[in-house]
């Protein structure tokens, strides 16, 4: 069981992003999505759930002790850690040792995501996708209790989108609870048994997969707000602010955000600002904006 | 299993060899020159440029490949995101780096003596290996001195601190330069003495130095949050 009670902590790499204070339970093993993005505190959340970040204030336990690194944890940041001077199937090997379970074939462990022929690439070697898509599978085919992912189909081979959905669910029938973060309510829905949203720091709703909720399109609230990311954000974003279809911009690294009445008008104006900045789209969505007042 | 990591570090890093290489033919170059020439007390004026410089330089440099330039805490964070205990992690690294500097202090001192021996000095085999075993005691020790440093700050910076330190201390003869490797290294292999201090007084004040500050930075390690 995860439980979080009263928490609240800020990121020790970016201090702007807050969190909290926020308080649920995720009690049965299977896969949860924490939706938003990194502003709204889901990466951090992510962290203070792998130990990688400390908690300012409440408890926070997994499996009823304070986390921790350790062997029963799986976590695969944004950007993961690895060992450059392994080739991928040494790091598999070592990572076995090192989690004390027992030693499967790397060639069949990178297969799970059809990732079998990095298995003899040195790892300093790879590219970022690539990299991920490693320590993602190192993650899945471990015998972890509990998996901390972040953005765990960004960058992936899209045909391996169904093999991590069956490897979730795998783990999670051998008793694993799995937490990502993403800011897609997509891949939330495709992953995630159950979401928990986050807007500005703090839990705004829960939903299930079961209860076939989707993502309003259109403004609630009066409003709609997109989510943007491209690597000449900064171009667009010197686009966008000129334009009166939005009320608000906000840019942040690759990350562009902006809310405004009319979505359809919005999506126009993104699409001519992209053809004028040359800035070419990685991901364009609109993100779910709370329906109700944000509850802790 | 920890070890591993550091390990190939160290052995895969094309440039680590080539500093090494460069360090080497330079000193025993040095060595070479002053035997040809009969340069009086050339094996001394050899031991001083392996002692003064080549050697903190070396282990500097082997500290650096062996944590990929990063904290000692940090440069562990692959195995410690798997499970592994942090400090376990910290000491494999500290170990590996510690005999690396002592392999590198032990050849290359012993090589120094083998090419620079003259009539005047002790027996060869007697003075190679004898600076074989205080040069690797004193690698160890300077590697431990400089993975201290790296225990606080990643980059050079670190542990290029602590060398600093140890040159400016260590130069000195006074009670400072018992704490650092270089005084007790110059006065095992001939020089002047710090604080009037035998040579085994020297040599049992560099183990124990050694063994110091590996606790030091594996404790320090231990505590980095990454």
């Amino acid at each position: 069981m995860i439980e979080l009670k009263e928490v609240t902590a800020r990121s020790r790499h970016s201090p702007k992003v807050e969190l909290g204070p926020v308080s649920f339970t995720l009690e049965t093993p299977a896969s949860y999505a924490l939706v938003g993005a990194s502003e709204d505190g889901v990466g951090l959340l992510l962290g203070l759930l792998a130990g990688s970040e400390s908690a300012r204030k409440g408890t926070l336990t997994i499996g009823g002790a304070a986390p921790t690194r350790r062997k029963g944890v799986a976590h695969v940041p944004y950007v993961p850690v690895l060992p450059g001077e392994l080739r991928v199937a040494d790091y598999l090997s070592l990572a076995a040792k090192v989690r004390g379970e027992p030693e499967a074939d790397p060639r069949e462990r990178l297969a799970a995501l059809g990732i079998a022929p990095l298995a003899a690439r040195r790892i300093r070697d790879l590219a970022l996708e690539e990299a991920r898509a490693v320590a993602l599978t190192e993650a899945l085919t471990s015998q972890a209790t509990y998996l901390f992912l972040a953005e765990p189909l960004v960058d992936l081979d899209p045909r391996a989108t169904g093999r991590v959905a069956e490897a979730l669910d795998a783990r999670t029938s051998a008793g694993a609870f799995v937490v990502f973060a993403t800011t897609s309510p997509e891949d939330a829905r495709t992953l995630g048994r159950e979401q928990v949203h986050f807007h500005a720091g703090k839990l705004v709703f829960r939903t299930t997969r079961d209860e076939a909720w989707t993502p309003p399109l259109g403004p609630v609230d009066g409003r709609a707000r997109l989510l943007i990311r491209s690597e000449g954000a900064r171009f667009l974003l010197a686009e966008l602010a000129s334009d009166p279809t939005f009320d608000e911009v906000h840019g942040q690294g690759a990350e562009l955000k902006v809310t405004g009445k009319d979505p359809i008008a919005m999506a126009r104006a993104v699409a001519i600002a992209s053809r004028r900045a040359n800035a070419e789209i990685d991901l364009l969505t609109f993100e779910t904006v709370p329906p109700v007042e944000p509850a802790s | 299993m920890l070890a591993r990591v550091p390990l190939l570090r160290l052995v895969r890093s094309r440039a680590l060899w080539v500093i090494v290489t460069g360090w080497t033919i330079l000193v025993l170059g040095a060595a070479v020159l002053h035997k040809r020439h009969g340069v009086p007390h050339g094996t001394d004026d050899a031991l001083d440029l392996y002692a003064s410089f080549a050697l903190p330089w070396l282990v500097f440099s082997v500290v650096g490949f062996a944590l990929a330039d990063q904290s000692l805490g940090k440069s562990g964070e692959a195995l410690v995101v798997l499970g592994a205990s942090p400090a376990r992690v910290a000491l494999a690294t500290v170990l590996v780096t510690m005999g690396a500097g002592a392999v590198v202090g032990a050849v290359l001192g012993g090589a120094t003596v083998l090419l620079a021996h003259g009539p005047g000095d002790p027996p060869l085999l007697v003075d190679t290996l004898q600076t074989l075993a205080f040069g690797g005691v004193a690698g160890a020790s300077y590697a431990a001195l400089m993975l201290v440093g790296a225990s606080f700050v990643g980059g050079p910076w670190g542990r290029g601190l602590f060398a600093l330190a140890d040159w400016a201390m260590g130069s000195d003869y006074g009670f400072g330069a018992c704490l650092t490797p270089r005084a007790h290294l110059r006065n095992l292999l001939g020089g002047e003495a710090p604080f009037d201090l035998l040579p085994w007084e020297s040599l049992g004040l560099l183990v124990v130095l050694g063994v110091a500050f590996a606790v030091l930075a594996v404790q320090k390690a231990a505590r980095t949050r990454v």
